[in-house]
């Protein structure tokens, strides 16, 4: 049993090691006026097309635009404070583990900016001395919707309902289709035990009765 | 191919957590003890077969396998894809939390659809009608999931019409790699042990309470 757990747990800990190649991530870097902010999976490939939003610790939520085909974006704050940076897409978040940007002051006038005496690196950054000169992207204003909420209920209860249905009649279909032949095997193999017992009730009662017989000759 | 939190409208999210209970819950009623096993190690085949990630232009995609998981599980799919789904969220990080139930739904009906699919063709019977039904079978199942994740993309908004194209485009090669791996399986299984895909559901079912406790 114990033997049992432990190859289970290894097996579990192997599986997960080129899983955990695929977790999203972040780094930053200061430089001029704002932040260079660079998204990347755990193998170090870029993560293009992110959804990205800074917030405040007492404030909502703001979307600073989409990371380009190098997973960069550029993020420069309105005020000082601890802005956390999450980025989201393709089924992937950074939502649990958010890049966290503290600002004392604001940043850097315009006339500064590319100053490489000002540019400041997220730890990350710095210990894998990444090249810092890299294509940013602008910001895209964020799009509104603009439908009439109780349409967009409506539709989504709607397809959840008939998505759910369709699924549980499939579910209810394929049990039907593997329990006649799961049935039937059953079946059969009990009628071939019975007759196998009732052949060996035979025999022994044959055998019972010979000496019977056999006894008063 | 699983949404992250944070992209669906709240009565997408809301409403794929309601269905995908109703969909567990009932695999649950036909969970009986000697599919646990079965159940677990095609959790494993998912879970690994979703983190091993190949790169198509600007983002990558995954073998899915649940169309695999469909046809060997039939109606007890929803419970392997859900352990799974769970442990890539609060794991890896993958998908999300709280749009769970929406990601299950998607993969479920996949998976059914497969299964649907197999059984329709004869899939069982002999290991060349395995090998075209499991083809057929497993490459629907990733396509039909495929548009149901579009659906709900559309559904978030026109700012991820990009992500929509690149789902659609990303996912036709997918398909038929996955109709292949799939149909090559459900052969071999056919020809090796084919009780596998026609005892699946037993009759003497237990109650959805009991086989959470005993089973979880």
């Amino acid at each position: 049993m114990i033997r049992q757990a432990i190859y289970t747990l290894l097996t579990l800990s192997l599986a997960g090691v080129p899983a955990l190649a695929h977790r999203l991530d972040a780094e930053y870097e200061r430089v001029g006026q704002g932040y260079r902010i660079e998204f990347f999976m755990g193998d170090g490939s870029a993560a293009p097309d992110l959804r990205v939003t800074a917030q405040l610790a007492d404030g909502e939520p703001m979307e600073i635009g989409r990371t380009d085909e190098n997973g960069i974006i550029q993020f420069v704050p309105p005020s000082p404070g601890e802005w956390s940076i999450v980025g989201t897409g393709a089924g992937h978040s950074t939502a649990r583990h958010p890049l966290v940007i503290r600002t004392d002051a604001l940043p850097e006038s315009s006339a500064n900016a590319g100053d490489a005496a000002s540019t400041e690196h997220s730890p990350a950054t710095q210990a894998a001395g990444r090249d810092p000169t890299a294509q940013v992207s602008e910001a895209v204003a964020r799009s509104s919707r603009g439908r009439f909420p109780a349409l967009e209920v409506f539709v989504s209860l709607a397809f959840i309902t008939v998505l759910t249905l369709i699924t549980l009649l499939m579910m209810r279909r394929s049990a039907a289709v593997a329990s006649r032949p799961a049935d039937l095997d059953q079946l059969s193999h009990e009628v071939a035990h019975l007759r196998e017992a009732v052949r060996q009730l035979r025999t022994e009662m044959d055998a019972m009765k010979e000496p019977r017989e056999a006894g008063p000759r | 191919m699983h949404i992250a939190d944070g992209i669906l409208p709240v009565s997408l999210v809301a409403g794929g957590l309601v269905g995908g209970a109703a969909v567990v819950g009932t695999s649950l009623r036909w969970l009986a003890p000697a599919n646990v096993p079965r159940v677990g190690l095609l959790t494993a085949a998912f879970f690994v077969a979703s983190s091993i990630h190949v790169p198509v232009g600007p983002t990558s995609v995954h073998l899915l396998l649940h169309g695999l998981v469909g046809i060997i599980l039939g109606p007890l799919s929803s419970i392997a894809l859900l352990v799974a789904l769970a442990l890539q969220a609060l794991l890896l990080f993958e998908g999300g939390t709280t749009v769970i139930g929406f990601n299950l739904l998607t993969m479920t009906c996949g998976a059914m659809l497969a299964r649907t699919i197999f059984d329709a063709l004869g899939g069982a019977t002999h290991p060349t009608r395995a090998a075209a039904a499991g083809f057929l079978g497993g490459a629907i199942a990733v396509y039909g999931s495929t548009l149901i994740v579009v659906f709900g993309l559309w559904m978030a908004g026109e700012e991820w019409i990009r992500l929509r194209q690149m789902f659609l485009l990303a996912h036709l090669p997918i398909a038929l790699i996955e109709g292949a791996v799939v149909g090559s399986a459900a052969a071999f299984i056919v020809r090796v042990k084919p009780d596998l895909l026609r005892s699946t559901w037993s009759r003497s079912g237990v109650c959805p309470l009991h086989a959470a406790v005993v089973y979880s």
